[in-house]
């Protein structure tokens, strides 16, 4: 089993494609933080203070919009957002521009993570029908080793993959954020904003584990899908692209999540469950449904997936 | 110890829609043998080869690899095999080397840097074994195909068409080494579709024609005056009575039906006595037998009695 993951690692690091999708997530996380600094260049490195006074100032504003009234619905409950937000930033003492490398890697690592996903499902879906695809599978099939330990060697591999991808982008984002906005405490106060619910006031500390963690588990299923997948399929071409149907799909889908959960299957299936980085922030998302729930579904789909797959693969002719 | 190193028993591979590819074929691979697998294209050699070395379900059969039941001690007999499956196939972005290496590492018992130099140098790829795969010719893939399969030094070695894409020299070359291993007590079963390579190559060759086994014979006792008794009839009826010819044919013991040809032809295998039994057989059902004709056997004979079908129709087809 030790030959077989080493030789899949090895395998993995001798094609040119490896390299590029590395290099590819260094590259977008160092052009991201160009964009970013030249967004928000202007209202840092104010003085000490300077912050509460803008925030005051942004709160008379709005109230004054208020009082004087306005024919606009909208303007109102605008005004109305924008004085709740700032008196509560002022009062967990948090100044909304201020930036350091912590900062800036809780606000921009899991963006450029979707390329990670996007390139650990191309790789899951092609580490077997590739070999599929061009014979070299039998050369496999046909060593004293069973079916199953050359797909779990396989699958190994590409989780190692992700892993490794990942690390070197917070490394990457650490340095950039280093160098642009110089070093911060870990447990710097941040806002976190979310598409379930309304703003949380925490720390870096705090948060940037639990996003990460449900981030990588929500790959990890993600991976289990197109590897399962791709099993079934001889072409690469046809594994690979149905993989990234899915993936894109998904977001899509999860667009619906609001019209159906009122339906009782809705949350029995996979499809809302893979939004996991969201329990960093919330409870809940969708109602009585919560992070426990969401990891048992994703759990019994990922053995379902696996185990249909495993036993396929095992009996399958390899012709 | 049994000087057997494979016993393949009636294996038979049937595919969706009933059709079976390979039918009860069983054969004996003694050590030290080189055993040809001869067939034209399409026979059901790859099929026997993939269903011997586990890549594909037998339908029903049994295969014992020294003794073991494949299906019983299935990684103890593949770790005995060493193969070449259809065309060989590597990871062509990497070199020939490290592609040796891969296999190498998943060998059971370790393979030293000496023996892998003595394996590229015995397949004759010293020269190109550090250039990417991608850059290698047919022929050069098929010897790095030879070499993964030897490396581990396996009890039986199962080459499907290793010629395929090799030059003269290099048909040769691969002789001279098989006879080599065959010396130091290695078996090969090899397949091919051309019988004047496996005359050459083999002791013996078991004949495949539409997935069964139709014949198995000794090289030497088959050379031009081989004394087998056993004779290869053609015989001509009248279109009509194809089906009442075919009904006599099964009464009589001992003649057993290579194929039939055309819609007025059987080629039949049997004993010379049995020609005129034959003959009383079907003049008394009946049949209007337009001719009868005999030669003596030899592997050329048989294999092109077979085999000239299909070239017919490769022809036409061109
Ligand atoms: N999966 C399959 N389904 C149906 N027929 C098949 C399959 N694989 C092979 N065959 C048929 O079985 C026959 C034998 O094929 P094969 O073993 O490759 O022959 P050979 O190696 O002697 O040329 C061929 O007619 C081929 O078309
Ligand atoms: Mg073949």
């Amino acid at each position: 089993m030790g030959a077989l993951l080493k030789n899949e690692w090895i395998k993995l690091w001798n094609k040119k494609q490896t390299w590029f999708f590395l290099g590819a997530i260094v590259i977008i996380m160092i052009g991201l933080t160009f964009i970013y600094q030249s967004f928000i260049a202007d209202s840092t490195n104010q003085g000490e203070g300077e912050w509460t006074i803008e925030l005051e100032t942004e709160i008379s504003e709005q109230e004054e919009i208020l009082e004087s009234g306005t024919d606009e619905e909208w303007m109102e409950a605008q005004a109305e957002q924008t004085i709740q937000e700032n008196e509560e930033l002022l009062e967990a003492g948090i100044n909304p521009n201020e930036m350091n490398n912590m900062i800036f890697m809780n606000e921009t690592v899991l963006s450029v993570a979707s390329f990670i996903t996007l390139f650990t499902v191309i790789v899951a879906s092609s580490i077997v029908s590739s070999e599929i695809d061009n014979g070299t599978m039998k050369h496999l099939l046909i060593r004293p080793y069973e079916r199953w330990q050359v797909l779990l060697s396989k699958f190994i591999t590409v989780v190692a993959f992700s892993i490794v991808m990942m690390v070197t982008l917070i490394l990457t984002n650490i340095l950039m954020g280093t160098i642009f906005f110089g070093t911060g405490s870990y447990s710097s106060q941040v806002m976190e904003m979310s598409f379930h619910g309304g703003p949380l006031y925490t720390t870096v500390a705090n948060i940037f584990p639990a996003k990460i963690g449900l981030y990588f588990l929500n790959m990890l299923m993600f991976v289990i899908i197109s590897f399962s997948l791709s099993i079934l399929f001889k072409s690469q071409t046809l594994a690979v692209g149905i993989s990234i149907f899915i993936l894109f799909s998904t977001s899509v889908l999860q667009g619906f999540s609001l019209l159906l959960a009122d339906t009782a299957w809705y949350k029995f299936i996979f499809l809302p469950h893979l939004d996991l980085p969201a329990y960093a922030v919330v409870d809940e998302i969708m109602p009585g449904v919560g992070i426990g729930f969401s990891l048992t579904i994703l759990a019994i789909y990922a053995i379902a997936f696996i185990g249909a797959s495993g036993i396929y693969f095992q009996k399958k002719d390899l012709m | 110890m049994s000087d057997t190193v494979m016993e393949v028993k009636g294996l038979t591979k049937q595919v969706s829609g009933k059709k079976r590819i390979v039918h009860d074929a069983s054969f004996v691979m003694n050590k030290g043998e080189i055993l040809g697998l001869l067939g034209p294209n399409g026979a059901g050699k790859t099929t026997t080869i993939r269903m011997i070395v586990g890549l594909i379900n037998k339908t029903e059969g049994k295969v014992f690899i020294n003794g073991a039941d494949l299906d019983k001690e299935g990684l103890a007999c593949k770790s005995d095999i060493g193969a070449i499956v259809e065309n060989p196939s590597f990871y062509d972005y990497m070199s020939g080397y490290k592609n040796l290496q891969l296999y190498a590492r998943m060998s059971k018992n370790p393979i030293t840097k000496e023996r892998m130099d003595e394996v590229v140098e015995l397949v004759k790829l010293s020269h190109a074994i550090q250039d990417k795969v991608k850059k290698y010719s047919l022929g050069m893939k098929q010897r790095l195909g030879v070499a993964q399969a030897i490396l581990h030094k396996p009890a039986l070695l199962i080459l499907d068409e290793p010629t395929n894409g090799l030059d003269p020299k290099g048909i040769r070359e691969l002789r001279d080494y098989l006879r080599q291993l065959a010396n130091q007590g290695i078996s090969t079963l090899v397949s091919s579709h051309l019988l004047s390579e496996m005359q050459l190559m083999c002791d013996r060759v078991v004949i495949m024609e539409k997935g069964k086994i139709i014949d198995v014979s000794n090289i030497s006792s088959l050379s031009e005056n081989g004394n087998s008794d056993k004779l290869i009839v053609s015989i001509e009826v009248k279109k009509e009575h194809l089906q009442q010819t075919e009904q006599v044919i099964k009464m009589v013991d001992g003649v057993s039906i290579v194929k039939q040809e055309n819609d007025h032809m059987f080629i039949l295998e049997m004993n010379q006595n049995l020609v005129p039994t034959l003959n009383r057989k079907l003049v008394e059902a009946e049949v209007d037998v337009y001719g009868i004709e005999s030669k003596k056997t030899s592997l050329e004979d048989k294999f092109l009695a077979l085999t000239s079908e299909d070239n017919v129709q490769m022809k036409e087809g061109q």
